[in-house]
């Protein structure tokens, strides 16, 4: 999260000082770099994914720093199931309507076949215009109603004795002190601001 | 954390340990080699990358552009030959420029081992760099895990290439063609990717001559007869 909020970060400022809309070989770049010089000890495994004025693309970068360029990629524990579902269904040329049943049903192999993977679906459409999250595309793992309540009836548990405290009891244990009223002092460390 | 030492000197010679890649690490198993030839230079590999037993990519292109036409072939970890030959890729690219004229494959070969050299400890990168100039015309270098430099006819590296020594000493030749070149580099992968279980899938070529560089491709499912050059 760190790293992906600091690679953000970074990207935008670069965006900025170059007046260009940002590439996604460069966020590529800058996250092999950064995590290259961490050898490995930031366990990060990300797919990078975008749109930019040179086209589509899609990366994987490890921990230790590699990358690959692929026309599908999966990741995670459960990246084994999903990628047997791309290998066995994908296809060049697919509608985004596929494209986006393929990845859900791609993701759900692992909700059901990888002990690490679970609950719901979220699918992200990225294109040159907009970028589109369902959060929670499909939920195959909804709650059922319990058969049964099992909350225990009013007054199931016995009152032994029952005593109230006041504050006047407590106030011995604790000690007030008076701090200087915020905002009228420290005026040596006021920013700098543009007029 | 305490790095391992890498080497050490027992009573009965040097041990070195080769399983001191971090756990987890992407590898490239690999079956990789670069030839001389009539005009110029051929690079192969194999196309398999694996982080244990799972091919984390079945198409991988461990033959790397440094410069128009300097090219190497990557083994060892994933990460760290990608780091050197990104850096190598950098400082031709401002050699290119500066001296307004295209870097020699030897120069480029001296970076590449520099930074093997000067990281051994840290690094797990076996690089073999074939290119092509205007002045030595194509030339082939190797450069193993201990950073040390050769120029040799021909060079051949990774895991699959034990298999492969007496096929290419057998059947190298001084002065090929390019078609007795390339007839040379598919035969040899083929049977490094037939033994050696930690290489396979397609076999990349790329031809280094006066003409630039030009990719081949050779496909496991045409019994990797084609398509070179064309589109699959």
């Amino acid at each position: 999260m760190f790293t992906t909020a600091l690679i953000s970060s970074n990207l935008e400022l670069h965006a900025l000082s170059t007046g260009r809309k940002p590439r996604v070989v460069t966020v590529m770049t800058m996250l092999k770099q950064h995590l290259f010089r961490y050898q490995g000890h930031i366990g990060a495994y990300l797919v990078v994914a975008g749109c930019d004025p040179t086209g589509a693309h899609l990366f994987t970068v490890h921990a230790h720093g590699s990358t690959d360029k692929l026309p599908y990629v999966t990741m995670g524990s459960g990246s084994l199931a999903a990628m047997s579902v791309f290998e066995t269904q994908w296809t060049r040329d697919m509608s985004r309507e596929q494209a986006v049943k393929l990845c859900a049903e791609a993701i759900q192999a692992g909700i059901f076949n990888d002990l690490g993977s679970g609950s719901n679906v979220d699918v992200c459409v990225i294109t040159a215009e907009k970028t589109t999250l369902m959060r929670n595309y499909i939920t195959p793992n909804v709650r059922e109603r319990k058969m049964r309540d099992y909350k225990f009836k009013r007054g199931t548990t016995a009152i032994l004795d029952e005593r109230v405290v006041r504050r006047e009891a407590i106030e011995k244990y604790v000690t007030v002190e008076e701090v200087a009223e915020t905002g009228t002092t420290a005026v040596g460390e006021r920013m700098d601001v543009d007029q | 954390m305490i790095m391992q030492q890498t080497g050490m000197l027992g009573e009965d010679g040097i041990h070195i340990d080769m399983n001191h890649l971090k756990s987890g690490e992407v590898n490239l198993g690999t079956s990789i080699m670069a030839i001389n030839f009539k005009d110029g230079v051929i690079l192969g590999a194999d196309s398999r990358t694996t982080t244990g037993a799972y091919i984390a990519n079945r198409v991988t292109d461990k033959l790397t552009q440094v410069h128009d036409t300097i090219w190497c072939c990557r083994s060892g970890s994933a990460a760290d030959t990608q780091a050197v030959a990104d850096i190598v890729q950098y400082h031709l690219g401002m050699y290119g420029i500066t001296n307004d004229e295209p870097p020699t494959t030897q120069t480029a070969a001296a970076l590449f081992q520099e930074l093997c050299y000067d990281n051994k400890d840290s690094l797990s990168a076996g690089i073999i760099i074939a290119g092509w100039d205007q002045r030595h015309g194509g030339q082939v270098y190797s450069i193993p895990l201990g950073g040390s430099l050769h120029r040799q006819a021909y060079a051949i590296g990774g895991s699959g290439s034990t298999y492969i020594y007496g096929y290419c000493d057998a059947n190298w030749q001084e002065g090929m063609t390019e078609e007795e070149g390339i007839k040379f580099v598919k035969g040899a992968l083929q049977e490094a990717i037939k033994w050696d279980g930690s290489s396979g899938g397609v076999i990349r070529m790329v031809v280094l001559t006066a003409k630039g560089a030009i990719r081949h491709l050779y496909l496991p499912d045409r019994n990797y007869e084609g398509p070179g050059t064309g589109k699959p």
